[in-house]
């Protein structure tokens, strides 16, 4: 092997490419979901924390205009109780007049005195004084005044019920001896200036919670404008600064305004305690608002949402730093993970590529080692061979092998190595070359398997072993001479389809011991007769059920009684079937039989069909025509021999008198030989022409054109033309100065 | 091979038994070219023939020529298998009438 074809380097560190890869593809995923959790998280934390603020804002301003209702009672109250004790009780005459007075001095808008029993005394109002009492209207709740207790009861403002342009906040307080009640009322346009002056002190106590940057402003519309009375926000010693709304927020109370327009019957009501909630956004800060119309005074709370979201941050960035902590944590978990998986992953790959060139190299060895071009001799008559090996997929070791030993004698090979892999390849090439060399230098064929024998157990340290057939067929008597190496023996195969085990006693296989002894056994084989050899891997092929293939199916097929298209086409009947459609039948019926179970040893056969020796016969006359009857006659009295059909013995004749025709006419030839060769398997006959005349090859000649007219044609070449379609082949030779034309024909 | 004639008045047929091959075709050759003027109707009986081989092809086509010259008719009868098989992959039974 050289360098550099089996590095298999194996990625462990961090800076190769599969694993820069992999650490991209992690961090770039944990980003995105570490981003996506932090987005949901400080969306979440916000949207607390804004709702945060506004609840804040909501509950600060409900609370202020509660407790603006309460101040300006208090004011009211003050003034109820002093008229109350002026009057003392509710029966005393008090004239209207003197309420009247009252009213202008206090800024009071309605005095009534209230009997307990809910009519009225006196009122400044005359339309009030008209209705009477306070029964069945709106005011029957400060009916409550005449219990008994002494504390006073007030409603907030509240527009008119007979006059709903009217706006107007009561409050009552019962005489100390029972007897009713005075109610006072007060216009909402007197807020204002109680506001006005009483505004510093009132907002003074408003604050938002502790470190908030909140605060309250008050403008009051002048014109179209709201005119900023004051703001205030506390700081932490307790003293409101004023700022400007402007300065603070950067923007104008034209855009307040905008953003709080009041309703539609702001100026008819003269109050509206318009509740409007804003967030604004300004220099980049959100800011929540929410106002109060009183009157024409805005009311304004301002509450800046990052401080109340900057206590969320820190929630956040807990959450994000653990999940920081989290994610590389787990990243480097799996980064081990996958390295160690990547380790091994790559360790299989090169194991598996060891494998595999293993398995290649073996078999490239197996396939260059034994012959492969069918058919081998094709001009031999006498005999036909053909051999396959299919080997499994770990590669055994069985080997096939043919070769001429002598100029009539073919020597046929099986073999069976043991073990797999490169090892049971390089085996068999020794064992194959090693035999070869063997039969063809000794003479005796069990001298020659001895032999092989004795060599291969010499430094044979990985111990392997080949079980091997070996024979030696005399192409021309048919005498088969055979040696058997511990190898199963071969079948042969009559015309009629009979079948004959090759019996010896085998011999140890080879590369055991090197003491083992082999014998040459001898049969003959007639002609038609053919010899089957194979390897185990046919016979021990197993089915799913491991069942075995076995030697009955073997023979069952070699009879012809076995096997799809066997039934049907009966080829192994006495039409004789070539070796080769003999050597599928058998591989048929073990891939039909193996079905889906995989073959597991290479499965070897070598099928050698012998035709036998051709009948040779010869005549030589002098070349002239008048010998041609004669050698016609001889001619065709062989054939009358051998049984050839009238058709076929036609044929030849015509041909024989072309040919004879052209030698006797034209070659200058002294004298003519036919020569007649008669075969049995199949049934043929071969005439060969000889003469020594010129050196002339028909076959040289082009076909005359057979289309043209009958004025146009020329018989020339015609002879030739129809010996080529009459024979089945036809060949020529010039050799040892003489002219060979011969030609075939298969008749049975 | 032998060679029997009937004629008919311009009807001849020859009737040819045994094999037209080199040895034998000039045989019928001689009848083809020794034939009467007055034949206009020559028919090759082969019932009784073997088989043909080139040197009978030639003197079919000359008769078949001959015939021609004179606008006479020509005719083979009784052809077998082999001899047709020669006929056809030489190409001449186009030229031919076949009864």
């Amino acid at each position: 092997m050289s360098e550099g074809s089996r590095s298999y380097a194996v990625p462990t560190t961090l800076g190769d490419s599969a694993s820069v890869k992999w650490w991209f593809r992690f961090v770039s995923s944990a980003i995105v979901v570490f981003a996506a959790i932090v987005m949901a998280v400080a969306l979440m934390q916000r949207h607390f924390a804004d709702s945060r603020s506004e609840d804040e804002l909501d509950y600060i301003s409900d609370d202020f205009e509660l407790s603006f209702d309460n101040y300006i009672g208090y004011g009211l109250g003050l003034r109820a109780k002093w008229i109350r004790d002026q009057v003392v009780s509710a029966t005393t005459a008090v004239s209207q007049v003197r309420l009247r007075q009252w009213a202008d001095m206090f800024d009071l808008d309605e005095i009534n005195v209230v009997l307990r029993d809910g009519r009225i005394a006196v009122s400044t109002d005359d339309e009030v004084a008209a209705v009477g009492t306070m029964l069945g209207g709106p005011a029957e709740r400060f009916m409550v005044l005449t219990n008994g207790v002494d504390a006073l009861y007030t409603e907030p403002f509240r527009p008119g019920a007979a006059n709903p342009g009217c706006v107007r906040k009561y409050l009552g307080v019962p005489f100390a001896d029972g007897s009713g009640y005075v109610q006072v009322g007060s216009d909402i346009r007197h807020v204002t200036e109680s506001f006005r002056s009483g505004a510093g002190i009132f907002m003074r106590n408003w604050t938002f919670g502790q470190g908030r940057d909140g605060f309250f402003l008050c403008a009051q519309k002048e014109g179209d404008d709201y005119r900023v009375i004051m703001s205030a926000s506390r700081n932490e010693t307790g003293c409101w600064a004023g700022k400007l709304l402007e300065a603070d927020l950067g923007f104008d109370l034209d855009g307040l305004y905008d953003a709080f327009p009041p309703s539609a019957d702001f100026h008819a009501s003269g109050v509206n305690f318009c509740r409007r909630s804003l967030i604004v956004r300004r220099n980049g800060s959100e800011i929540a608002l929410r106002a109060r119309y009183i009157r024409d005074i805005l009311i304004v709370a301002v509450l800046p949402l990052g401080p109340n979201r900057d206590v969320n941050q820190a929630t956040t960035v807990l959450v994000v730093f653990s999940l920081l902590a989290l994610f590389t944590a787990f990243g480097f978990l799996l980064a081990r993970i996958s390295a160690s998986n990547r380790k091994l992953s790559a360790m299989r790959d090169a194991e598996n590529r060891r494998n595999a060139e293993d398995l290649a190299t073996a078999h490239s060895i197996q396939r260059t080692a034994l012959p492969v071009i069918f058919p081998p001799y094709p001009r031999d008559l006498k005999m036909d061979v053909f051999a396959r090996m299919d080997p499994a997929r770990d590669v055994g070791g069985d080997f096939y092998d043919f070769y001429y030993v002598g100029e009539n004698r073919l020597a046929v090979i099986v073999a069976d190595v043991s073990g797999k892999g490169v090892p049971a390849a390089m085996f068999m090439m020794k064992a194959k070359t090693l035999l070869k060399s063997c039969v063809l230098s000794k003479n005796d064929l069990a001298d020659a398997v001895a032999e092989t024998n004795l060599r291969l157990c010499e430094g044979n340290e990985t111990e392997m072993f080949v079980t091997c057939w070996v024979g030696v067929l005399d192409e021309d008597t048919g005498d088969l001479v055979y040696v058997n190496a511990g190898h199963n023996p071969p079948y042969v195969r009559h015309p009629d389809g009979s079948l004959m085990p090759v019996d010896s006693v085998s011999g140890l296989f080879l590369g055991a011991m090197d003491t083992a002894a082999y014998k040459v056994y001898r049969t003959r084989l007639a002609p038609g007769d053919l010899l089957f050899l194979y390897t185990d891997g046919v016979t021990e092929a197993n089915n799913v059920m491991h069942e075995m293939f076995g030697e009955s199916r073997l023979e069952e097929v070699l009879r012809g009684e076995r096997g799809r298209g066997l039934q049907r086409f009966n080829p192994l009947a006495p039409k004789l079937a070539p070796p080769q459609d003999v050597c599928r039948f058998v591989r048929n019926a073990v891939d039909a039989f193996a079905g889906t179970a995989a073959q597991f040893d290479d499965i070897t056969m070598l099928a050698l069909r012998y035709r036998g020796r051709p009948e040779v016969f010869e005549i030589t006359k002098p070349a002239a025509t008048g010998s041609m009857p004669e050698i016609a006659a001889f001619a065709e009295g062989k054939l009358k021999d051998a049984g050839c059909p009238q058709d076929a013995k036609s044929d030849l004749l015509v041909a024989l008198d072309e040919i004879l025709t052209n030698v006797c006419s034209y070659s200058g030839s002294a004298d003519v030989t036919l020569r007649v060769e008669l075969a049995r398997d199949p049934k043929a006959a071969r005439f060969t022409v000889i003469d020594s005349g010129s050196a002339w090859n028909p076959l040289d000649h082009l076909d005359p054109d057979i289309t043209l007219s009958a004025d146009e044609r020329e018989i020339g070449g015609l002879g030739i033309l129809m010996v080529k379609k009459l024979m089945d082949d036809v060949s020529y030779c010039r050799e040892d100065g003489c002219n060979k034309f011969s030609f075939r024909k298969v008749f049975g | 091979m032998d060679i029997a004639k009937v004629q008919e008045g311009p009807v001849l047929n020859i009737v040819v038994r045994g094999r037209l091959e080199t040895a034998t075709a000039p045989q019928l050759d001689a009848e083809v070219k020794g034939l009467p003027a007055e034949i206009m109707d020559l028919t090759f009986d082969f019932t009784d023939l073997e088989y043909v081989s080139s040197a009978g092809l030639r003197v079919i086509l000359m008769a078949q020529k001959a015939m021609t010259a004179r606008k006479a008719v020509f005719k083979l009868a009784g052809v077998n298998a082999t001899v047709k098989k020669v006929l056809d992959l030489t190409g001449f039974s186009p030229l031919l009438t076949f009864v």
